[in-house]
């Protein structure tokens, strides 16, 4: 149970940020976005950059990897999706450029980088035992980041005018166009916290295994599992999906077979999709809407 | 009507000229390069790669020595470490660059392409696929003519547990590997090997490469202390389990195959120091040392990268094998590619020596860089197997420490075919 508890708070601090981010995105911007998983691996490699080519410490490297990623994310946004939102194009075409934008940024990470791992500049460390966790410093500060950066985030969107703003575009995008809110600067700063979310679990991903280029991509769909069981449109659904998506991957290693963890994730947002569609902490089924409606533009 | 006639009969005699064109001596013979150039063994494809690319450089280098006049033209193609990809890279190597043949691919795909070589009449020479599942296909039988300048798996495990039971002298052991088509072909390698030393094994771990957390599989792999483990996997996947393991601090011997190797030192050390490889080397002599400064010209970096001798050797048996047969048809070289690559004919160290030793009417035996490349019926060759360790103490991250030679390991090669011919049976 002890190993349970650790392995499964380590993989819950490299899902939780991303699974979050995302779901900011998906929820303010209403489409999916698949370059998400490559804008994960963008920010461990922008940090690698700094950390390794630069030398600079770690949380310097970290924070300047962030800025950077959400500033690239910023960039994905105003070249390429809002020029199609401006066209009302649909959601699946949304979709679709998404998967190829990635698919760009993997492939010029690959140019740049190559397909080798890499590990940033930190000293290994053993680990060591604290009541029931058995974790090295670096772990026990990725959780304790995860879960503050987590709460930090709740509380932005609970009690600031961002998150009002957030909120309200979430809700009814025309209502608060006419309300006057700026859609499009509020398209802008979630993007900037969904990226820089993405960063940071990135650098966490990083942390406690290797940067490759194909990371992101790789772990893309166990957050859209993480999403799918806690609540596509709830940021807290986020957070306790990744939870749930990561203790049940863990407990799976260990009492079952290590081969059957990712499957366990799989299995359980089946199950979550057919038992309850809109995830664990989702409200009603908003979050098919958009498919939903786009399958009925098409039928008539 | 005349006229039309005459215009009509040369426009006819154009047409027909413009598409018969005779092969000139300038035109390049076209040779397939069929690699993992992206996916989880793109590493396999990025170490493999200047092999092949130094082998050409040569060959058309001296144009008195190009193969029946003509210079040879490498055309790549990436199987992505998958099935399909390599299907397709190869159905348009064959048919649209109409290579005479291909070296490649990895154990990733290289079952997939063989009835393609099949229907095309042509030799497949993989440089890189050690799986047992090529022990008893191709060479020529049943028409598939698929050979390999890299030992078999089955030589491979059986100098890793030569080595372990040689100098650790275990009593228990465990193999740790990922669930890949080749990763499997170690680990039925080494439980084979096991059981014909009696070393009895405590666990067996199979695990999914490149996810972010291996603990749950290191904690059921040290349940019982195995003070030595078989592991086999990617760069990545070795990263992330060394700095877990040495978090964990679990201790254990690690014994792996030709995946502990440079590329998986440079992306795990320092967790993974004093791990341990044995797969097949380049001996070390003056000939080997002359060619890894020539192969670093080439790859713009330092020390042998993984394969590239073998890719090397497969290039240049297909240059002998197409001087040897006076043609660069495919059915040539099928009917040569042996002819040259080994006994009884006089040895050959090089490509230059060997084309010269051909045109002066003598059979040859390439010697290659990574082995002697003399194969057996099913075209696999017995190559030495070099004894590496992972250190930070060398640059290139890996330090030669010993040599197996094909007779340390004769007899656990003869119990391990034993036991797979009872199985068969």
């Amino acid at each position: 149970m002890d190993e349970l508890l650790s392995y499964g708070l380590l993989t819950f601090a490299t899902l939780a940020l991303p699974a979050l981010g995302l779901c900011l995105a998906i929820k303010v911007t209403k489409y999916f976005n698949l370059t998400y998983g490559d804008i994960i691996t963008a920010g461990a490699f922008l940090t690698l950059l700094c950390n390794l080519t630069f030398g600079l410490p770690m949380v310097i490297s970290l924070i300047i990897g962030m800025t950077f990623t959400a500033a690239f994310g910023v960039f994905l946004h105003k070249t390429i999706f809002k020029p199609l939102m401006d066209l009302k194009v649909n959601p699946l075409t949304l979709l679709v450029v998404s998967l190829g934008a990635g698919f760009v940024v993997r492939n010029l990470i690959l140019i740049g980088w190559g397909p080798q791992p890499f590990q940033f500049s930190i000293p290994l460390a053993r680990a060591k035992h604290i009541g029931p966790l058995f974790l090295t410093t670096n772990q026990i500060f990725i959780i304790l980041t995860c879960i503050l950066v987590a709460v930090g985030v709740f509380l932005m969107l609970r009690y600031t005018q961002l998150g009002r703003l957030m909120r309200a575009t979430s809700d009814n995008p025309e209502l608060s166009e006419i309300r006057g809110i700026s859609i499009e600067r509020v398209y802008v700063y979630t993007w900037i916290i969904a990226c820089a979310l993405a960063a940071m679990g990135g650098v966490f991903m990083g942390v406690l295994g290797t940067i490759k280029s194909g990371m992101g991509m790789g772990v893309l769909v166990t957050i859209f599992a993480c999403l799918i069981v806690g609540g596509i449109d709830n940021p807290y659904g986020a957070v306790f999906g990744a939870l749930i998506i990561a203790f049940a991957m863990e407990a799976t290693a260990i009492w079952i077979s290590p081969p059957y963890k990712v499957i366990a994730a799989y299995l359980l947002m089946i199950l979550i999709l057919l038992v309850k569609p809109s995830g664990l902490l989702g409200g009603e089924k908003i979050q098919w809407k958009y498919f939903l409606g786009f399958l009925r533009s098409r039928q008539s | 009507m005349r006229k039309v006639s005459i215009i009509c009969l040369v426009a006819l005699f154009i047409g027909v000229f413009s598409f018969v064109q005779p092969v000139t001596a300038a035109d390049p013979i076209h040779l397939g390069l069929l690699l993992p150039y992206t996916g989880d063994w793109a590493w396999v494809g990025a170490g493999a790669d200047p092999g092949g690319e130094l082998a050409v450089q040569e060959i058309n280098a001296d144009k008195s020595l190009w193969p029946i006049g003509r210079t040879i033209k490498l055309y790549k193609g990436d199987t992505e470490t998958k099935s399909k990809p390599a299907i397709e890279a190869a159905r348009k190597l064959y048919d649209i660059n109409k290579v005479v043949g291909i070296v490649g691919p990895s154990s990733a795909s290289v079952r997939s392409v063989i009835p393609l070589s099949k229907e095309a009449g042509a030799v497949e020479i993989s440089p890189t696929a050690g799986t047992t599942k090529l022990d008893v296909i191709g060479g020529g039988i049943d028409g598939e003519h698929i050979y390999r300048t890299v030992s078999s798996d089955v030589v491979m495990t059986a100098g890793m547990v030569y080595y372990a039971m040689k100098t650790f002298k275990p009593k228990i052991a465990a193999t740790f590997t990922a669930d890949t088509e080749g990763s499997r072909s170690i680990f039925g390698g080494v439980v084979d090997a096991c059981k014909v030393v009696n070393l009895p094994l405590v666990a067996k771990i199979e695990f999914p490469s490149n996810q972010a957390s291996y603990r749950a599989e290191l904690k059921k792999l040290f349940k019982e202390k195995p003070p030595v483990i078989f592991w086999e996997a990617n760069p990545e996947t070795d990263a992330t389990i060394f700095k877990q393991w040495y978090e964990m601090g679990l201790g254990g011997q690690w014994i792996g195959s030709d995946f502990a190797n440079r590329t998986s030192a440079k992306a795990s050390l320092p967790a993974s120091e004093g791990a341990i490889g044995v797969n097949p080397g380049v001996l070390e002599n003056e000939r080997t040392k002359d060619w890894e400064q020539r192969l670093n010209k080439i790859s713009g970096k330092s020390g042998v990268t993984p394969f590239s001798p073998n890719t090397y050797d497969a290039t240049i048996i297909f240059a002998l094998a197409i001087e040897c047969g006076k043609s660069a048809s495919r059915n040539s070289i099928v009917n040569n590619v042996r002819k040259v690559a080994q006994p009884p004919g006089v040895k050959v160290y090089n490509y230059a020596d060997g084309i010269k030793a051909l045109r002066a009417g003598k059979d040859i035996n390439y010697e290659g860089i990574a082995g002697t490349q003399d194969w057996n019926k099913y075209g696999d060759p017995v190559t030495y197997l070099k004894v590496e360790t992972m250190t930070t103490k060398d640059p290139s991250g890996m330090k030669r420490i010993g040599t197996v030679t094909p007779d340390d390991i004769t007899d656990i090669i003869a119990g391990v075919l034993k036991i797979r011919a009872e199985r068969g049976k």
